[in-house]
Formats: structure tokens, sequence, C-alpha cells
């Protein structure tokens, strides 16, 4: 297993759709590939042997390039946060070593090479510095087979219609902009990307580019809303769903956004990094029910992260582990095949049964 | 025919499934019999 049969299956069957970018100047699925070769090839050229290639860049084509390209080469993916100060950078690299860094001009097709595609490589696919309360952040660890179970339990392949576009701004090291690159790669949706958010360029871009996906964070969501409430043209008339997740979503801005988009079907997605991403989703009939319902059950429901997703089991237990009674708060507990729960250097929060500790109370 | 690029085909008499990663000329059978498409209802888009 390796993810980059990912890109590989897009370029053979959607070769010449355009995977990222805008219509007319984007990278289509075959040139993606050829980028992702190119990277490849730089990383072999690497005298130190690199085992990981950092990206230091906020969302632009290097980052599926080197995404791909690091599974063509064998080695991890290890997107950094590029706004963190040159020390911190520097200690988050000591703790990758052997590594190269990417250029963004890698992408340059001109190095690409013909070569056998790749068996299982040993190292992780993607290493996520996970940004942690106390300490230093952890340094999470996925593999090639958990996030190829996420994609293929998950998603149909090429089910995206080639008039679609999802706007990404969710940044390309958390595991949502890491999850946008291999989802949409695999159903053949267009990434419209937007590497620095502002409510107003959000909307601007994904009015421009007819966008009918989306993925944001709470804070986007609620910065989006109070622009659109001023502005009754702040509108994006082609954007069929929205998906949001990574913290907690206040009732109150996602009842103004429901009434705000009546015509947009809305996702709450819940997962972590240690779990490929998500592993719950809360549908948008459960979103219309909440909302247009007196019901106290369906209206509860907006509180709700929903429905385990395939291949996912996600238990409630107590400090001892034992599950708790319908009701009653707990842990969860999150087993399946796309869940990690390791680290380099850190002990895994995965127990002796698998299930992965998540230290969330729900 | 059974052998669509990304397809999931499921063995009627012993439920082995298999998902195609590189179109082919073949077709997929299992115990003698084409495999078949499950059903299976998309899950809404979380990326």
């Amino acid at each position: 297993m390796n993810v980059a049969m990912v890109l590989e299956m897009a370029a053979d069957a959607l070769g010449d759709r355009v995977a990222f970018g805008g219509l007319d100047d984007g990278l289509t699925y075959a040139e993606l590939r050829r980028a992702a070769r190119a990277v490849a090839q730089r990383i072999d050229e690497d005298h130190g042997k690199a085992t990981t290639v950092a990206v230091i860049d906020a969302l632009a084509p290097i980052v599926p390039a080197a995404l791909f390209g690091a599974a063509w080469a064998g080695v991890s993916y290890a997107p950094l946060n590029f706004r963190l100060p040159d020390a911190q950078l520097d200690e988050l690299i000591a703790r990758l070593q052997p590594a190269v860094i990417a250029a963004p001009n890698w992408v340059d097709t001109e190095f690409a090479t013909a070569r056998e595609f790749p068996g299982a490589p040993e190292m992780p696919a993607v290493v996520l510095f996970t940004s942690g309360t106390s300490a230093a952040p952890k340094a999470a660890v996925l593999r090639h087979d958990q996030l190829l179970a996420y994609v293929f339990n998950t998603l149909e392949f090429g089910s995206a219609g080639d008039h679609e576009a999802a706007i990404v701004s969710v940044p390309p090291f958390h595991i949502a902009g890491v999850a946008a690159v291999l989802s949409s790669t695999y159903i053949g949706r267009r990434i419209v990307p937007l590497p620095r958010f502002t409510a107003e360029d959000w909307i601007e871009t994904a009015q421009r580019e007819g966008v009918t996906h989306a993925t944001v964070v709470p804070t986007m969501l609620a910065r989006i809303v109070q622009v659109m409430e001023g502005d009754p043209g702040a509108r994006v008339p082609t954007l069929r769903h929205l998906a949001y997740g990574g913290a907690r979503m206040h009732t109150s801005v996602l009842e103004r956004a429901l009434h705000l988009m009546p015509e947009t079907d809305f996702v709450n997605a819940y997962g972590l990094t240690e779990t490929s991403s998500t592993v719950a989703l809360l549908g948008p009939d459960d979103h219309r029910l909440a909302l247009y319902s007196d019901e106290p059950l369906f209206k509860n429901r907006l509180a709700s992260v929903g429905r385990a997703v395939p291949g996912i089991e996600i238990r409630i237990a107590d400090p001892a582990g034992a599950e708790v009674a319908a009701d009653v708060p707990g842990e969860i507990l999150i087993r399946g095949e796309q869940v990690s729960g390791d680290y380099v250097g850190s002990d895994s929060k995965v127990d002796a049964d698998r299930w992965l500790h998540t230290g969330d109370r729900g | 025919m059974a052998n669509q690029m990304g397809k999931r085909y499921m063995c009627t008499v012993c439920e082995a499934t298999v998902l195609v990663t590189k179109a082919g000329e073949g077709e997929l059978t299992c115990h003698g019999v084409v495999m078949e498409m499950p059903a299976a209802a998309p899950l809404p888009s979380s990326d």
C-alpha cells in the first residue's frame, strides 16, 4: 500500500481534469503526477539520504506534489507551520533528521523522470506535529495503510462531477489539510487554494471559482457569517456543501450560518490527527431536522458529532476503560484501520485492545 | 464489465471484496461467478 496510488488512479482515469488551482491555469492530475515524480527525483538526489521531506509553505502546488512525491520516494512527508519563528522550526526539523526541505520550484516537471511505481515504504507516509498544551509538540505518525483505509472506507473514486471545486483554507500542516489533498484527489474534485484566510477573500474566491464544496474550522465560519450578515451580496450561490470541524462549533454561529445558507448542505466532521481525520459525521439531514423541528431529540443533534464512518468503532469509557451507559459522559475511545495514535519519540495512545484514548470528553 | 477503475466488486459466494486500482481488459470473477458491485450509500464530504 502506498498513498501515491491515489494520485496514480486519478492521473490514469481523470488525467486532463484540473486538480489544483484555477480552471485556466491550474495543474491537471497528469501534471500533478509529473510534479510529484519531479519532487521524488529531487529527494533521491539528496546526498544526505533523507528519510523525511519537510514542507514549510502555505498551500501551493508544492504541497500536494510533496505529499505524493514523498510517497514515490519512500520517505515521510512533514508539513510544518510556516508561521513559526525560525528557532522553533529548526527544533522541529532537528527532530525529523535526516530530512530535506522542499523548495517550491521542485514542482518543475523538467526534472520528472519515468520511474517504476513504488512498493510499500518502511517510513510512515505523513508526520504531523500536534500542538500540545504544555510541553513540546508531539510528532504524530500516519502510515500509508491507515491513510488509505480512510480513503477507501469513506470515499468513492472519481465520484466528483467535473464542475465541482473545493475551496481549501485549512493549512497544510493540519490533518484537515492533508485529508483535503488525499480526498479531493481520490474523488476528482478540483482544489481551489486559499493560502491566507480572510472571510472577504474566502467569499470572493468562492464566488469567482464557482466553488461547490468547502471545509472550514469554526473560527472561519464565525467570520464568514459576520461578513454575510453585513452584506446581502456576500453569498456563494454555487456552494452545495459545507463541512466544519477541528474544534467545537458554537450552536449560535451554526444556526446563523444555516439560516444564511439554506440551500447548502452542512456536515459536522469529527476526527483527530491520530485518526487520519474524520471518524464521525453529522449529515445535512440531521442539521435541517435540528433547525426546523421542535422535537428536543432532533434539536439536540446540533450538539452531536453524528455517527461513526464505516470501519470505525467509537466507545465512551470511564477511567478504567469500561463502556458507560447512554447519556453518561466519558472519554472518547476510537478503534479502526485508519487509527494511528503513534508518535516519534512518545508513547502510543493506543491500548492493548487497539483502542485510541483520545483524551476528548464526549 | 466487472473491471471499472475505482469501483468495488464483491463475490456473491464468499463476499470477498476488491477495489480496482488499475484498469484492465479482463473481467473479475470469483468462485466462477462474475463479481458484482455492492450497493453503497455514499457519505457526505468532510474534507
